[in-house]
């Protein structure tokens, strides 16, 4: 007996649904396409408990004749395409004639339609995607559905729905988006009663927008006019760089009319702000990007919000070059400059190398003569390689130059070991020629090589070395070595690596500083090398975040209370944040509309903080992760306090400081990360130490 | 270029002699304005030119202000120079008290020669150096000791913060019945006002002149007696403050109501006086917390308590003795915003007048004088 069989219909609408029906704000998407494309000019959507128990969106569009009606709510019904090559060309939001069979699978689904002509309307009522009822109804022009229930019959899906302001969040986005993409059609959303939404037919894009977004965010738009009509029209508004936003949430891209949600273009919209606006940092943009139609493909997921571009590349351009443009002619950056930044950083590249190479160079030949007190040779040697430098100045060098002599015995290296200063600054000199000959030459194997060890040190040592050796390139003698990559010497760098939590014991014993700026240490596994910059940073850091959570929210009061517009997505997640808000220390009071009155404000912030903070807690908070974005702030400012307060690098520390440092660096919440992610401490193990001398 | 050419050949040879102490004292006027961010590196320069045999002209701008200063010197060969404002303002507090002598060289370099120093500087063609605002009709006069004393009492409120464009200067006005200025930052309001200063030819100012301008003009009206005249344009607002010059570009925008901040019906008052109240809010304000400043007002009965705390560091108060029988209220404070009053004020009684802790506090002097001065702010939430 077979066992594989064709699915009847109303389960391959259910499982079709998956992909088109997920959420309320999917079905009002399909529903208000559906309208826009009738020709309406007014769209009204109501909604219930986030549009689970009632969605009903009503339009004055064309309407539909009774056969269609019935027919519309069968799979692949549509009147939108009707041969394959229409489909490489798709003007209209809607074409797939899923959508209505869908929605009309999983819920209880009301349509009642009537064209111009007709002389009444019909109703059509569907549940479960069983047709109910089919007569006449009294209707003006246009059509309406009404979609009670939605999941009433698949359990599962009802489950995975959000709390109620989250999916009317998602609604009042959407709404949002089709609003903007259209500023002809009038919209109007109301949520339970209470109207979220309502823009009267606007004659433009910048009045629709300052009908949504108000008067301020408008202030703050450059107009966007580029492209070439054959690869891509872009038109639209862009944030000046002053507005800055935390998330891409206020960046509405449309192509061809339809809202999508394409990396792309928003790679390519950052792009355009390239060095104007940091990392991490967005802009507001309502871009409208109009392709030819059979150089975009639509059809790549039903949900229609992704889609593809023939030519990729040459859409990002566009969409670069005309924020670019719109930002140049706001005078935010010059015309120019986008093609001028390479070779800015070659240059600076290359200064940058020829720097360190010089420093390291004068460094290493500083070595040299110090070592060695220097014939005539070396003395020429060593105001070549500084010749670069316009005058300096010869310090006096008090180091004993008695550390990488061959005639130093193991035991005199004991015994200088008790005399810690020293040891520790030649340590440092050896690691500092280390950096040298590495910053020298990148390319040198860093691999131990293991004649050059086994020879004795002396070949390294500074009394064989020729003096004149500085001057003399390209000879591959070991003496040579020395003021270029001291071969000898072979990097450890590949052993030293980051310290997990686990393998931190308590017993750390420093033993020295190198370069004023990391303790050097032991612990039972090895050397260890600690940032003191960065474990002094970790320590304040946990220290101020616990100020900071433990400190009551003061609320400095207004004098002149300041009024802020909110987006209807934040008016949306502004009810249920509100509370919130004022245990910050805010004042806030709803005015008419989507306005709001700040009268106080936490009163660590400075006074023209306080609506840049408001807006922010309000753009990140989820209405799932309340108070996030108070915690996150609390952390950006114990994290900047701690880095400004910490300890730098080149400051000379004592054994104690550097004792209790460590101490406190183990007690803290994370000891191997700076607040930053920067590792703080690392390892050389005393396994890889044996491993590089080929010990073991 | 050629132009540029023959200017150049024409003047290519200034020459003037200057005292030192003259030549320090009017290069720290003018270099104050000068631009230290460089933006547009013309703008660090000053510029020289002589006014007739007797006088040479200093300029600065960062063009927003300029400075333009007048001074005696012995002209021998009439031109321009352009140089470096910060270097030369180093060389001239460094040069013994002697003669100083410019002279222009050629390429614009100038050398300056004083007694047995010589410095060769590199110079900026005249063409380079912006033009700056012409000097316009100064109508309106007004005592150099009444304008510093408004600034003083005013300056302090103004936003340190450079995005709230209409609060970064001071609201001045002047008609009939006499001068005001008005300083926010939204949080306190500092008010100022002198009647019967103008005189018939007065014309009407109502004008938001910027806090760099302001701060300008206390340097120069420092030690400056008799008066100041004033002029605007449609962008400018001119001081004319003896020898020297200054122009200001004006701010525009809408400042905030003042009047209706005002306290209309403060129904309790308290007068202390002002020194001890001032060092009494100072010490408390050590164990205030460090970024919000917060201390807490307690009145009761014939005293003040002042109190903070933070809970890192402890906590302090301190009493001091009141003639106030009104009810007992708690009101919080930023102790630096009481500072900063406090200190202009200096010794004498200042009456406090408030109504709760949710309402605007009022400050001022007791003792009216001729400036009616008065400091709201608004409380902090505790």
């Amino acid at each position: 007996m077979s066992k594989i069989r064709v699915l009847p219909d109303h389960l391959s609408n259910q499982i079709a649904a998956g992909e088109v029906v997920e959420r309320p704000a999917s079905v009002a998407k399909e529903l208000v396409e559906n309208a826009i494309d009738a020709g309406a000019t007014s769209v009204t959507l109501d909604v219930e408990s986030g549009g689970r128990r009632l969605l009903k969106v009503s339009d004055n569009g064309e309407g539909m004749v009774r056969d269609d009606a019935v027919l519309a709510f069968e799979r692949h019904a549509t009147s939108k395409i009707s041969n394959s090559e229409d489909l490489t060309a798709i003007a209209t939001l809607g074409f797939r004639g899923e959508a209505l069979a869908s929605i009309a699978s999983v819920a209880r689904v009301e349509l009642t339609t009537k064209t111009e002509a007709a002389s009444a309307a019909t109703r059509v009522v569907i549940e479960g995607g069983k047709m109910r009822d089919v007569k006449d109804a009294a209707h003006p022009r246009g059509t309406t559905i009404a979609v009670r229930d939605l999941f009433f019959n698949v359990p599962a899906r009802r489950k995975f729905l959000r709390s109620e302001a989250t999916e009317s969040f998602h609604l009042t986005n959407l709404v949002t988006h089709y609003a903007l993409a259209h500023p002809e059609i009038a919209f109007t959303l109301t949520n339970s009663g209470r109207e979220v939404l309502r823009a009267a037919p606007a004659k433009d894009l910048r009045e629709r927008a300052y009908q949504i977004f108000g008067a301020e965010f408008l202030d703050n738009l450059l107009e966007v006019n580029g492209g070439s009509p054959q690869v891509a029209r872009v038109v639209g508004f862009v944030s000046a760089p002053r507005d800055r936003r935390t998330s891409r949430d206020a960046q509405y891209l449309f192509v061809n009319g339809r809202f999508v949600r394409d990396r792309l273009i928003a790679r390519a919209l950052s792009e355009g702000y390239r060095s104007v606006l940091p990392h991490g940092v967005y802009p507001a943009a309502l871009l409208f990007i109009e392709i030819p139609l059979e150089e975009v493909d639509v059809n790549v997921h039903p949900a229609k919000t992704e889609v593809r571009f023939r030519r990729a590349a040459a859409v990002a351009d566009a969409v670069r070059e005309a924020v670019r443009s719109a930002l140049a002619s706001a005078g935010f950056v010059r015309a120019e400059s986008l093609q001028q930044e390479p070779t800015a950083f070659i240059e600076n590249d290359s200064d940058r190398d020829v720097n360190s190479m010089s420093a390291a160079a004068s460094q290493t030949s500083v070595n040299a003569a110090v070592v060695n007190p220097a014939p005539p040779g070396s003395l020429s040697g060593f105001v070549d390689s500084r010749a670069d430098e316009p005058a300096s100045q010869p310090r006096i060098d008090f180091v004993d130059s008695s550390f990488p002599h061959d005639d130093m015995s193991l035991d005199e290296l004991d015994s200088s070991g008790a005399d810690k200063p020293n040891t520790v600054r030649d340590l440092d000199a050896i690691m500092r020629q280390e950096l040298a000959a590495q910053t020298v030459s990148p390319d040198a194997p860093i691999e131990i090589d293991v004649e050059g060890l086994s020879e004795p040190p002396a070949s390294a040592g500074g009394s064989e070395v020729p003096g004149g050796s500085s001057d003399r390139g390209g000879s591959p003698t070991v003496g040579e070595g020395l003021s270029v990559s001291l071969p000898p010497l072979a990097s450890a760098d590949k052993f030293a690596r980051e310290v997990s939590l686990e393998s931190l014991s308590t017993n750390i014993r420093p033993l020295g500083q190198l370069d004023e700026s990391f303790i050097i240490a032991t612990d039972d596994e090895g050397l260890l090398l600690i940032d003191q910059h960065v474990a002094h940073e970790r320590i304040l850091f946990d220290k101020y975040r616990a100020r900071e959570s433990a400190r009551t929210s003061e609320s400095q009061q207004l004098l002149i209370p300041e009024t802020f517009d909110l987006t209807p997505a934040q008016a949306a997640v502004f009810d249920t944040v509100a509370a919130e808000l004022e245990s910050y220390g805010f004042d806030l009071m709803r005015l008419s509309g989507r306005t709001v009155a700040i009268k106080a404000a936490p009163a660590d912030l400075p006074a023209g903080e306080a609506r840049n903070m408001l807006a922010e807690i309000l753009d990140t908070v989820d209405a799932e992760k309340k108070g996030s974005a108070r915690e996150t702030l609390r952390d950006d400012i114990a994290a900047s306090l701690a880095c400004h307060a910490a300890i730098k690098v080149n400051m000379p520390l004592t054994p104690e400081k550097m004792r209790w440092l460590i101490d406190r660096l183990l007690k803290t919440s994370s000891p191997t990360t700076c607040p930053h992610g920067r590792p703080v401490i690392l390892r050389l193990a005393t396994r890889d130490i044996l491993k590089g001398f080929h010990r073991i | 270029m050629a132009v540029s050419e023959g200017a150049k050949l024409k003047e290519s040879n200034m020459q003037f002699v200057v005292s030192k102490q003259n030549l320090q004292r009017e290069l720290a006027y003018v270099q104050g304005v000068v631009e230290k961010k460089n933006t547009i590196p013309v703008l660090s320069n000053i510029l020289i030119e002589s006014v007739g045999e007797n006088n040479i002209r200093l300029t600065g701008t960062d063009l927003d202000v300029t400075i333009r200063c007048d001074m005696d010197a012995e002209v021998s060969t009439a031109g321009s120079i352009c140089v470096q404002a910060r270097k030369l303002f180093e060389i001239a507090r460094l040069l013994p008290d002697a003669p100083v002598t410019f002279k222009k060289e050629s390429n614009d370099w100038v050398t300056v020669t004083c007694d047995k120093t010589k410095f060769k500087m590199v110079g900026v063609a005249r063409d380079a150096f912006p033009e700056v605002p012409s000097s316009k009709s100064t109508p309106t006069k007004l005592s150099a000791e009444i304008i510093k004393s408004f600034i003083d009492k005013t300056i302090f409120a103004i936003t340190q913060e450079e995005s709230r464009y209409t609060l970064s200067g001071a609201k001045f006005i002047m008609d009939d019945t006499g001068a005001k200025m008005v300083t926010t930052d939204g949080h306190r309001l500092a008010y100022v006002e002198r009647k019967g200063v103008s005189k018939d030819n007065s014309e009407a100012i109502d004008t938001l002149i910027p806090r760099k301008t302001l701060a300008e003009l206390t340097k120069l009206t420092a030690g400056f007696e008799g008066e100041i005249s004033l002029g605007l344009d449609n962008n400018h607002i001119f001081f004319d403050v003896g020898p020297r010059l200054l122009v200001s570009r004006m701010l525009y925008g809408q400042f905030p109501n003042y009047d209706m901040v005002m306290p209309k019906n403060n129904d309790k008052s308290v007068q202390f006086d002002c020194g001890q109240l001032n060092s009494a809010v100072r010490r408390v304000a050590l164990m205030s917390d460090e970024r919000s400043h917060a201390i807490r007002f307690h009145l009761e009965p014939n005293q003040l308590v002042i109190s903070s705390q933070n809970a890192e560091e402890g906590e302090a108060s301190e009493t001091i003795q009141a003639d106030y029988s009104g009810e007992e209220t708690d009101i919080g404070f930023n102790a630096q915003y009481l500072l900063e009053f406090l200190n202009v004020i200096g010794e004498g009684a200042v009456a406090f007048e408030f109504k709760d802790g949710n309402s605007q506090a009022q400050l001022r002097p007791a003792e009216g004088g001729d400036y009616d001065y008065k400091y709201v702010v608004m409380p902090m939430r505790l």
